[in-house]
């Protein structure tokens, strides 16, 4: 604690103005009202989503407002918290039932060949605790492998553990993007998502699609990523592109049935309401098929590289056709849920919740948080759904065991009493005995508040009675957090990767020191601090009107006449600055690209005073591309791909651009940074991780051997840009 | 009150964002009516004019009067045939013409016009047939004979009248400020109507030779009486539609047609013409009549067109819609 | 034979429903955010058109107004002062009002638009010839002839799901309540005391608009809860019903056409 204040107390209000531009009083009325909202008879919740998350440094906000909620007693009570808002459908879903590479369920973690972690013991020694709830990893990870290779999985061969794929680095999209353009991935497979015009750097996306063989795209449109080949800004011949793509049509949300899990990790189940139109079929049946023929294709192989597949159970034909669809080998999303859930093995009765998992083999489970939602034949909690007047536990499922609030035992004292009637949620009954509440209490049902912890002690018994976070293995709220995280135990401000100001706080070193910068490449340049070139802040952000990239919002006339063309928002000060005209054309050019955009002058956009100086602001939403319905410029073709060092998200709220008025084939063809050009400048790290420096161009890359995208008049000294590292 | 303001960063702002109103966007749709309405109102008046003229004649001048009567009833007729076809080209679903026969709505000025016209043109063409026919042998003649002239007339004089008039109360009656904030544009076109239809009698007679110059001189009297009461009706309307009359003097499109057609071609040639005894050179009362016809004509056009341009323009809409203290009414 | 025999039950005459308690929309601008929920869910259930593409600049509206193709349009008003302190977003969902006394429906010659038994204005499409004559009555812009079909359109007032007893489709998707449907009544007493709430918490610009006599001499079956003088939402003060110019004007002709006879008459019998 002392330490952290030490750490925090040069963070004053007036320091965060200055750097911020947020006015002290303005700061301050903030911070009371949270602080006054906070303690025994009330709480606060800080709900958050891009504009924390997409930085460089975003897990670092984030710390800061758990520290924040811890401290003011927010956390584990009803009306508290730390909420992401989350934005596709079932993004909470992706770290449950995982899509992302370095989880493998349940927050267990994909195991990489980066650690000791050849066999299962020494996986489960390096991936779970000895202390606190996670001393039940073994459980969870042994029906894991039970539910993926059944049968072949035994005691003697690590229940098939060997058979799960290692990481070895990154392999997050946005680290593979770079591995296609070197021409390491070969292949590509797009579920749902559009790179070409939803992701960071763009060009780079469409330059690295352009580097595979093969393209798969599942979608509802031809979107940009599957026209990749078409794109006009690129101006590439088709003909020069090799990658052949397939471009599969995909059931929409309204036609199959599955679950949701929101941002409260809330399961809800959703039924199909009509059947897919012509060839369309749901993303499962895609993945059924695809694991059905590679089954069938290795099945006579007597390689042991093959076995994983051999081994596979896959277990999810329908028994019977589903009812009134003209579909018949559509798979049965309810046996993978079951699935999910957990059963006994071999018996497959199925699991009321995950205290009934084993570690010998007898159970199975897909993913241990969600064991509940499927308790037994016919019971879908997931699909449950009635409303009550408070914490409704009979509308959906929430992981883990049906319980809204995480760590609810801090809704009570230490001695287990409510914090305040008004606010009770879980307490310990003393005349049963046990907890209760209003709630799943979220602590061993019969510990008593009093229970001291037992040193030495493996599991809930080395944490005390009155320690309710229990899945740290100390059973505490990490204020300092030793381990974890990339970037340090306490955050610290770091400006992002571009910016117009250096750190005001640590000297020398601008932006976060463990970031992602693949400073080695020379296709993905930066602005340096000061570099004239690029003297204006640009955040990106979403409109009602439009979702994302645009596929599902550009393609629809009702949705496109709202929102027809791409503008940029700017102050009527930078406007008459730049002599730009309201509804009038604007060219806007970063290190990486340049677009035009309609220009929407308005006073919601105000200049910044940074120290002494006037720092302005554009904002631009970024939904548009060259294909559908309302078409317009690619905003992702001015971001950069440095990457958040925890979990790799791109910065693309804050870059820095230059304005001119015009459209860009006025402003004179804008000579685009040329991407094709030599690629590795440096050596690589497996995972794009770089030396850290103080955050100025990338090294190798002399920002004058740049050009500038837009042609540049004399007086905005060409070439004489920031300092070049060489 | 805050200023509205978006986008209001450029010069076209800085001369003044509207000070009131949606970015100034029209409160009003713009009418749909376009020249087969502005003709329509204009044949519909020459035809009720000439009938109403004809009919004085047939019932209160002399035997040398005939012609007169003869002339008025044929050209109403004329110009009452044109009159269906352009209603039904102005329809968005011509097909649908005969939908305003299933009503009968005395509130609405268009259904009570659509009677009044089937009546009239029945008046109309009575008359206009026993004009023909009645001298004529055979079958056709003693048919024309039968048709009670008298009663004709007078019925037809009624329904002229109305037929005159309503189409400036057809207009009166919309939200659009420079037909409705005045009530005096019936007068109007009923006074326009009737100089259009002497106008075009005195034409029809002044260029036949044969024509008794006591009648032409009645018709000029008649023609004096009716452009000086349209003078008047017209001048009391444009001062009570006030600034919402802008666009019939301030525009260019319709100013010019306004006040030197209208106004100097239609009203005050021929007033001139009238006063000066043009009576008696028959070419200068053609001439004056010719005038006086275009000039009913252009009213028409710049009224029913300059009512687009009146709900257009927002500020006139507010203003028109001005509580009378000018205060918010909260 | 059967021609005539449908000729005959045309004229027929059908009884009308019998009349429901009068529905109509509070719409309170205080708390809509502008989401055009309401104006898709119409397009959506009514299978309207889109408007061609056109990027206005008019802050985040690019329909506009209403149209024969857009039944229900939000309006942006940003007033934010170039101290940039204090601003206001002015949100507002604008519909047909369905006025008491509706100046489109009095001036209809072919009887096409009609008062529903929910005491809704709504145009029979199969009776609408396209005169034309309702636009120029609406004082509030509302109805217009569409240019493809001829005929004249505007809010249903969800007609045919009032019939079905649900409630209109941008009420429905309405995730702020801003629009709110039910029996008039009832909605002008909610009316009423919402602006005594927010008059109480200070917000002492909030008013009524349309909720009683005042406007039309009979008031809107759907009105409005605002925060600034009419016209900044593009709505007049206070129209004039055309049907009031209706009997001077034919007054006016009348007593013109006196005086033009007795000038005549005199004319020939001298
Ligand atoms: N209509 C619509 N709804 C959507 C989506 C959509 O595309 N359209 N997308 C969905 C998805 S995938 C997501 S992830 C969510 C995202 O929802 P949001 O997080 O709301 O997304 P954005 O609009 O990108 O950014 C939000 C705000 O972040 C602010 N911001 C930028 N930088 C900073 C900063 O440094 N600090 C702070 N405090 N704020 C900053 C910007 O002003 C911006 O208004 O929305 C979901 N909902
Ligand atoms: N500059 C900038 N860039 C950003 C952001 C930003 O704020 N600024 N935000 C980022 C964020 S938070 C996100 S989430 C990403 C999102 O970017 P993407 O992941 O690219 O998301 P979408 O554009 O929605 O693409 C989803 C695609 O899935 C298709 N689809 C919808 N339903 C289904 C289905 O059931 N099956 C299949 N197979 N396809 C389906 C849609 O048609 C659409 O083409 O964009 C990111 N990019
Ligand atoms: S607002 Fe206009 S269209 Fe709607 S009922 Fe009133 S007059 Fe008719
Ligand atoms: S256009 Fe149709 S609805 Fe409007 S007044 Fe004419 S007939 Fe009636
Ligand atoms: S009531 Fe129905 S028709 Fe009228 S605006 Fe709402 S959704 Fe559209
Ligand atoms: S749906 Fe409701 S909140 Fe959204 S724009 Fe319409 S009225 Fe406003
Ligand atoms: S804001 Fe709209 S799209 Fe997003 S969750 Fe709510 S209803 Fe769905
Ligand atoms: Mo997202």
């Amino acid at each position: 604690l002392q330490i952290m204040r030490r750490h925090f107390a040069r963070y004053t209000p007036e320091l965060v103005e200055s750097i911020c531009g947020t006015p002290k009083e303005q700061f301050l009325m903030v911070a009371e009202a949270l602080t006054a909202n906070s303690g025994r008879e009330r709480t606060s919740a800080i709900c958050y989503a891009l504009g924390w998350t997409q930085h460089s440094k975003g897990v670092q906000t984030i710390r800061s407002a758990a520290i924040l909620q811890l401290l003011l007693g927010n956390v584990g009570r009803p009306g508290g918290g730390i909420l992401a808002l989350r934005g596709h459908a079932s993004i909470q879903g992706s770290t449950d039932v995982p899509t992302l590479y370095d989880l493998l369920s349940g927050y267990m973690p994909q195991p990489t060949a980066l650690q000791p972690q050849q066999t299962l013991a020494a996986y489960i020694d390096t991936a779970g605790s000895k202390t606190g709830y996670w001393a039940n990893f073994p459980k969870f990870i042994v029906s894991f492998l039970r539910a993926w290779y059944g049968d072949a999985a035994t005691a003697e061969n690590d229940f098939c553990y060997g058979h799960v794929p290692k990481t070895v680095g990154d392999h997050s999209h946005l680290a593979t993007t770079y591995e296609m353009i070197d021409g390491k991935i070969k292949g590509f497979i797009v579920v749902g998502q559009n790179p070409a015009g939803g992701s960071a750097h763009a060009r780079l996306q469409r330059k690295a699609l352009a580097s595979l063989d093969w393209l798969v795209v599942r979608d509802l449109y031809e979107t940009e990523t599957a026209a990749f080949w078409k794109a006009p800004p690129d101006q590439v011949d088709p003909a020069s592109i090799k990658t052949e793509v397939f471009f599969l049509p995909a059931a929409g949300p309204g036609e199959k049935a599955g679950c949701f899990t929101n941002t409260q990790r809330l399961l809800q189940w959703k039924e199909k309401a009509v059947d897919p139109p012509g060839e369309a079929r749901s993303d499962a049946w895609f993945i059924h098929d695809l694991a059905r023929r590679l089954k069938a294709l290795y099945a006579d192989s007597t390689a042991p590289k093959d076995r994983p597949i051999q081994d596979l159970s896959w277990d999810f034909d329908r028994v019977e056709p589903e009812p009134g669809s003209r579909i018949v080998d559509e798979p049965d999303v309810e046996r993978v849920l079951t699935e999910i859930n957990g059963f006994t093995w071999p018996g497959r009765v199925q699991l009321k919740d995950f205290g009934e998992l084993k570690d010998d083999g007898s159970t199975a489970c897909g993913s241990w948080i969600y064991s509940g939602v499927y308790p037994a034949e016919g019971v879908n909690r997931a699909a449950s759904r009635v409303a009550g007047d408070y914490v409704s536990p009979d509308w959906g499922f929430a992981w883990p065991a049906n319980r809204r609030i995480l760590y609810n035992r801090a809704s009570a004292d230490p001695a287990g009493r409510p914090w305040s009637e008004r606010k009770k949620y879980v307490w310990w009954d003393e005349a049963q005995l046990r907890w209760t509440g209003v709630d799943v209490p979220d602590f061993p049902l019969t510990k008593p508040p009093t229970d001291p912890a037992r040193p030495g002690a493996t599991g809930m018994d080395a944490l005390s009675g009155s320690d309710p976070f229990i899945m740290r293995p100390d059973g505490k709220g990490w204020l300092f957090a030793p381990t974890g995280l990339k970037d340090g135990p306490l955050p610290a401000h770091y400006e992002p990767a571009e910016s117009p100001v250096e750190n005001a706080l640590y000297r020398g070193q601008r932006s976060s020191p463990v970031a992602k910068f693949f400073r080695n490449r020379a296709d993905n340049p930066l602005a340096a601090a000061g570099d004239e070139r690029f003297p204006i802040v640009l955040t990106t952000y979403r409109l009602t009107e439009h979702h994302v990239s645009g596929p599902m919002t550009r393609w629809l006339p009702w949705l496109a006449e709202l929102q027809p063309e791409l503008f940029v928002e700017l102050s009527p000060e930078l406007a008459k600055e730049k002599g730009i005209h309201h509804r009038g054309w604007v060219t806007i050019a970063s290190a990486r690209g340049a677009i035009e955009a309609r220009a929407m002058v308005t006073r919601r956009l105000r200049p910044f005073r940074i120290g002494d100086r006037i720092v302005h602001q554009v904002g631009l939403p970024f939904h548009w591309g060259y294909q559908g319905v309302a078409t317009g410029s690619i905003a992702n073709d001015l971001t950069h791909l440095v990457l958040e060092p925890n979990v790799g998200i791109y910065e693309v709220k804050a870059l820095l651009v230059d304005l001119r008025p015009g459209r860009l084939s006025d402003v004179g063809a804008p000579v685009q940074p040329d991407l094709r050009a030599g690629q590795i400048v440096g050596p690589s790290t497996p995972d794009g991780q770089d030396s850290p420096d103080d955050g100025r161009m990338g090294a190798g890359v002399s920002p004058a051997a740049l050009p500038h995208p837009l042609p540049l008049s004399t007086e905005n000294g060409e070439g004489k840009s920031g300092p070049s590292e060489r | 009150m805050a200023e509205q303001m978006t986008g209001s960063g450029d010069e076209d702002a800085e001369t003044g964002p509207p000070k009131r109103g949606y970015y100034g966007l029209p409160v009003l749709k713009v009418p749909v009516w376009r020249w087969e309405v502005w003709c329509y109102f204009f044949l519909g008046g020459l035809a009720a004019g000439s009938f109403v003229v004809a009919s004085l004649a047939r019932l209160c001048g002399d035997e040398r009067d005939r012609v007169v009567s003869r002339a008025g009833y044929l050209i109403s007729f004329a110009a009452v045939l044109g009159c269906p076809p352009l209603l039904i080209k102005d329809l968005g679903r011509p097909g649908r013409f005969l939908n305003m026969l299933r009503v009968f709505k005395p509130e609405s000025p268009m259904s009570m016009g659509v009677w009044g016209l089937l009546g009239f043109s029945a008046c109309s063409s009575l008359a206009a047939f026993r004009e023909v026919f009645a001298a004529s042998r055979g079958p056709s003649g003693a048919l024309a004979r039968l048709v009670p002239a008298r009663v004709v007339a007078v019925l037809g004089t009624g329904l002229g009248v109305f037929l005159g008039g309503y189409t400036g109360v057809l207009l009166s009656v919309t939200s659009v400020p420079l037909w409705s904030r005045s009530r005096l544009l019936g007068p109007t076109f009923l006074a326009s109507a009737f100089s259009a239809g002497v106008s075009a009698v005195s034409l029809a007679l002044s260029v036949n030779g044969k024509t008794p110059r006591s009648s032409l001189h009645k018709l000029e009297r008649i023609k004096l009486a009716a452009l000086v009461a349209e003078s008047a009706v017209l001048a009391g309307y444009l001062r009570s539609t006030d600034r919402a009359a802008q666009p019939l003097v301030v525009r260019e499109q319709y100013g010019r047609q306004f006040v030197l057609g209208a106004v100097g071609l239609g009203l005050a040639v021929p007033a001139i013409a009238a006063v000066a005894g043009a009576a008696h050179h028959r070419r200068s009362t053609a001439l004056a009549s010719l005038c006086a016809l275009i000039g009913g004509l252009l009213l028409r056009y710049a009224i029913v067109e300059g009512g687009r341009l009146s709900a257009e323009d927002p500020e006139t809409t507010f203003w028109h819609t001005a509580l009378p203290d000018g205060k918010t009414d909260r | 034979m059967s021609l005539l025999n449908e000729l005959l039950q045309s004229l027929e005459k059908v009884d009308p429903p019998a009349p429901q308690s009068a529905k109509g929309f509070f719409t309170d601008a205080t708390v809509c955010i502008g989401c055009k929920a309401c104006e898709v869910a119409c397009k959506e259930w009514n299978q309207l058109p889109a408007e061609p593409l056109r990027w206005t600049g008019n802050s985040y509206d690019n329909t506009e107004a209403l149209s024969s193709t857009t039944w229900r349009h939000v309006l942006f008003v940003e007033q934010i002062p170039e101290s940039r302190l204090s601003p206001r977003w002015l949100l507002l969902s604008d519909v047909c009002k369905h006025c008491a006394n509706a100046p489109c429906l009095e001036v209809c010659p072919t009887g096409a638009i009609i008062r529903t038994e929910f005491d809704t204005v709504y145009v029979q499409q199969d009776v609408c010839n396209g005169c034309g004559y309702c636009v120029a009555a609406c004082p509030f812009g509302v109805i217009e002839r569409n240019p493809d079909d001829g005929g004249a359109h505007k809010c249903t007032l969800c007609y045919d799901r009032l019939k079905d007893g649900q409630q209109p489709a941008c009420a429905k998707v309405c995730p702020t309540q801003s629009i709110q449907f039910g029996n008039l009544d009832e909605l002008r007493g909610r009316a009423e005391r919402r602006v005594a709430d927010l008059h109480a918490r200070g917000e002492t610009d909030a008013y009524l608009y349309g909720h009683d006599e005042r406007v039309l001499e009979g008031g809107l079956h759907a009105f409005f809860l605002l925060t600034d003088r009419p016209e900044t939402y593009n709505l007049p003060t206070h129209p004039r019903r055309p049907v009031k110019n209706a009997v001077p004007g034919y007054l006016g002709t009348l007593a013109m056409a006196a005086g033009l006879l007795l000038a005549g008459a005199l004319s020939f019998r001298r």
